[in-house]
């Protein structure tokens, strides 16, 4: 991993399109500014590590069991 | 109990393309709609890459009506919508051993383009919704 010393209000630039500036630092936290192409996506990496590790158990769920909560959604829908 | 992912039978029309596959299977990019009776509102996102990889869907609206995901125009521009009809919305499902316990996934909700066949897992940087969202409320 690459580490790089930065101050307030100086970037880096990933690329040839990708630029990172801090923005503001306080305490234990820095802001971090991005400007990037409206096509790269730009989360934070525990968000997007979340939906990884729920569609890899939604991709393991038993079909079987969906009858069974389908049936029970359709019954409390029709109340 | 048939198998009903292995002798799927759809027409290339029905093919979803998903350019950036899924968060977790990146390299899954091709998907169809299978919808059947018996798990109605559910619907299933099948993968035709001959992966068996298989996803319970439902439209969030029918167990979260005020679900109004905060999405930004750039995060569509993949997904080439022209007018709102096009668009669909699905949450994952992630079934469990106890199905009353099941949950949909309302961080990373799924958009399709039915008109062109594209679809994208959205991600929601928005705290007030989860990963696992109870379906059935108590």
């Amino acid at each position: 991993m690459l580490v790089l010393t930065r101050k307030l209000g100086e970037s880096i630039r990933i690329g040839d399109t990708i630029v990172v500036k801090i923005v503001d630092l306080d305490g234990r936290n820095v802001k971090l500014g991005i400007e990037a192409p409206r096509n790269v996506a730009v989360n934070r990496e525990e968000i997007y590590e979340k939906i990884q590790k729920e569609n890899k158990e939604a991709s393991e769920s038993k079909e079987q069991n969906l009858e069974n909560i389908a049936s029970v959604f359709r019954k409390a829908d029709s109340k | 109990m048939s198998d009903f992912f292995k002798d799927l039978v759809y027409s290339s029309e029905d093919v979803i393309k998903f350019p950036s596959g899924i968060p977790g299977f990146e390299n899954n990019k091709e998907f169809v709609i299978i919808s059947i009776p018996d798990y109605a509102p559910f619907e299933w996102l099948v993968c035709v890459d001959g992966s068996r990889l298989r996803f319970a869907i439902i439209n969030p609206l029918l167990f979260s009506p005020d679900y109004s995901p905060d999405i930004k125009k750039t995060q569509l521009e993949e997904l080439r919508i022209e007018k709102p009809e096009d668009i669909l919305l699905f949450s994952v499902v992630t079934i469990r051993e106890n199905p009353l316990e099941s949950t949909a996934n309302l961080i990373g909700p799924i958009i399709i383009n039915k008109s062109k066949r594209i679809g994208k897992q959205i991600i929601i940087d928005d705290d007030q919704y989860s990963t696992r969202e109870p379906i059935l409320r108590k």
